[in-house]
């Protein structure tokens, strides 16, 4: 695999303007994608990786409502020095992007053959038809012929999914970002979704950043995990590190408070004390720190995000990778 | 009624006892959805029951049927031995104080007009009465949160793990016997879904609860249940102890379900049919049959009873 990055990402803040005031749902993340990779988000509600995805997507720039800073470079183009011509013409070739909900991703009264043929430039309409049948077949839809003169209301909530991962692939895009792909799906079509993301990215090459509030999701299927907590990224790893021997506190804590299935029924769980921070008034220094069984004086001031072997994590009190602080 | 049989059922003293329950919701143009079609379920004192299935599967209109909300299309449901189908509309409000709901939206299960103290006091308050400060407080104190803080809150200056405190606070208010909480931690963050998970099961354990806990997350339903029963498209697939969910599952659906845990092994040949088949025109015999890798023309014609192939373990299925 070629080391130089796809994405680069650096010092990215997206500040949000609020009635109640400016807050950084983003504050400072710096991240690369390598080409092919799949690179997990993993974050709670308000740690900001929506808004992280789509201002990497350049969906979010500054404006009157939010303030965009720090450089996000796609396959050498700096997205955000885009005028909005030059974004709408990378979302039709170089990234695409699967949303949360299908049912709503998609217009309930456009066919799907539609759907999936507006974007398209510079093909006649039975080549276009043809392509986009094909399309449907990458992404597993039995009959793609019959798909096409459907309406979204007609298909079930995995096949939309499906529908619109055709959509964002219609341009051969090398880089997809998959915001919670699979939350609204039942679980055994949850699987199969990913399933299809993991077979896309082996097979095609695209790299797929695919952000979850789900760990579970994002092990085994993603190469890097980045994990964020209230706008900030607390640990960066490969994933199978990452979930072996986490070094961030909150990384620790999230995991060991998902019961799992191997445990024997009514096994305590170890909650995290405390909810996230109000990102209006965050704490100063380490954002995780009030909530934190291993918090000390050091941790008033922010700790920065350091790498050792290739597990970057920002802490003063690094929990050791034999266990115990 | 032929199908889902009665063998799980135990003898002797039950807070619940549900047989052949039927819920049908008509849909108009004369077609029918159906919901739950006849299954059968008991809960023993102190218990917890799981009921575990994808959307559709009739989880939550079985949960619901329980609270006679709406009341089922047939069937009976016991509570300590009275019959709670067909009893009059005061009769049957004296009788569900005894079971309370814990619902997946704490923000939209409360009044967002209302300040806590008065939504916890809401339950007392119908029931003639309401009542002194301290008995809210202690109320409050008990799920987690301050009295002091939250007193004078509304709904939307709460998180939604705070939210979901106060309603279990509110239900606990009433002194029921009977909690049924269907996907009460679905809409929760990792970090508060554990908070709250051990919240209710401290509090079971604590007032001597019996529960029935309805979602879709195999390791959540695990990990509060001492029995899980499986549901697929109204029907029971599978009554089992909850420590043998993982180990010793035995109907295709389970393990379907086990194999699509995330984190599972990666590789599994996929059914040639995912498609849930519609409820207003469920497939003869097993409804599971059209996805089951293992189907025959038996399991057409013929729908599998529950029976039991070890102590507490009841399937229905043909084929294993």
């Amino acid at each position: 695999m070629d080391d130089s990055p796809l994405l680069t990402v650096e010092d990215l803040s997206t500040e949000i303007h609020t009635s109640r005031g400016p807050f950084k749902a983003v504050d400072g993340v710096s991240f690369t994608v390598r080409p092919g990779e799949m690179f997990g988000i993993v974050g709670e509600s308000g740690s900001g990786k929506s808004v992280l995805g789509r201002t990497v997507m350049g969906l979010y720039t500054s404006g009157p409502t939010m303030t965009v800073t720090g450089k996000v470079v796609l396959d050498g183009t700096d997205v955000h020095a885009l005028t909005a011509a030059g974004r709408r013409r990378l979302w039709r070739s170089d990234v695409g992007m699967v949303f949360q909900d299908p049912a709503t991703a998609l217009n309930p009264v456009k066919k799907i053959g539609r759907h999936l043929t507006e974007g398209m430039r510079g093909l006649s309409r039975t080549a276009a038809r043809t392509r986009a049948e094909e399309l449907l077949r990458l992404v597993g839809i039995p009959e793609p012929r019959r798909r096409l003169g459907q309406y979204p209301h007609e298909l079930s909530g995995g096949m939309r999914q499906r529908v619109v991962i055709a959509i964002a692939l219609a341009g051969e895009p090398s880089l997809l970002i998959a915001d919670e792909p699979t939350t609204a799906l039942d679980v055994t079509v949850q699987k199969q979704i990913l399933d299809l993301l993991g077979r896309l990215q082996a097979e095609l090459g695209t790299a797929i950043v695919l952000i979850s509030h789900n760990l579970a999701v994002v092990a085994g299927r993603a190469d890097r995990v980045a994990v964020m907590y209230a706008g900030r990224l607390a640990e960066l790893a490969p994933a199978a590190a990452l979930f072996a021997g986490p070094r961030h506190p909150y990384t620790e804590a999230l995991l060991a408070s998902v019961p799992r299935l191997a445990d024997p029924p009514h096994s305590p769980l170890q909650a995290i004390d405390g909810a996230p921070p109000d990102m209006a008034a965050p704490p100063p220094g380490c954002r995780f720190a009030p909530r934190c069984r291993y918090a000390s004086d050091a941790c008033e001031t922010s700790p920065a995000l350091v790498a050792d072997h290739g597990h970057a994590y920002a802490c003063h009190h690094p929990v050791s990778s034999i266990g115990g602080a | 009624m032929a199908g889902t049989g009665t063998t799980h059922l135990r003898p002797g003293e039950r807070v619940l006892s549900v047989e052949d329950l039927v819920v049908e919701f008509p849909v108009g143009r004369g077609r029918t959805v159906h919901a739950v079609s006849g299954i059968s379920f008991d809960l023993l004192d102190g218990e917890t029951l799981g009921i575990l299935g994808e959307s559709g599967c009739g989880k939550s209109s079985a949960g619901r049927a329980v609270m006679q909300l709406p009341p089922p299309t047939a069937g009976s449901v016991k509570l300590n031995g009275t019959e709670l189908t067909g009893l009059g509309r005061s009769a049957l409000r004296d009788s569900r104080r005894k079971m309370q709901m814990i619902l997946q939206n704490p923000v939209a299960a409360l009044n967002p007009r209302r300040k806590v103290a008065d939504l916890v006091a809401e339950g007392p308050a119908v029931w003639g009465g309401k009542p002194d400060r301290s008995r809210i407080e202690a109320a409050l104190e008990a799920v987690g949160l301050d009295p002091a803080t939250v007193w004078d809150r509304r709904p939307h200056e709460l998180s939604g793990g705070q939210c979901q405190r106060v309603c279990i606070a509110r239900a606990l208010l009433l002194d029921p016997r009977v909690l049924i909480c269907d996907e009460p931690v679905s809409s929760l963050d990792v970090s508060v879904q554990a908070q709250i998970l051990n919240l209710l099961e401290s509090t079971r354990a604590r007032l001597g609860l019996s529960m029935i806990f309805i979602a879709h997350d195999l390791a959540v339903v695990k990990n509060v249940s001492d029995r899980i029963m499986v549901m697929y498209l109204g029907k029971i697939c599978e009554v089992v102890p909850s420590g043998a969910l993982a180990g010793s599952a035995l109907h295709p659906y389970t393990r379907l379900l086990l194999a699509s845990v995330p984190d599972a092994p990666q590789g599994d040949a996929e059914p040639e049919n995912t498609e849930l088949p519609s409820p207003m025109a469920p497939p003869t015999g097993c409804r599971f049959r059209t996805r089951c890798p293992l189907a025959t023309d038996l399991c057409a014609k013929e729908e599998p009873n529950l029976r039991q192939t070890t102590d507490g373990h009841h399937v229905a299925c043909h084929m294993v």
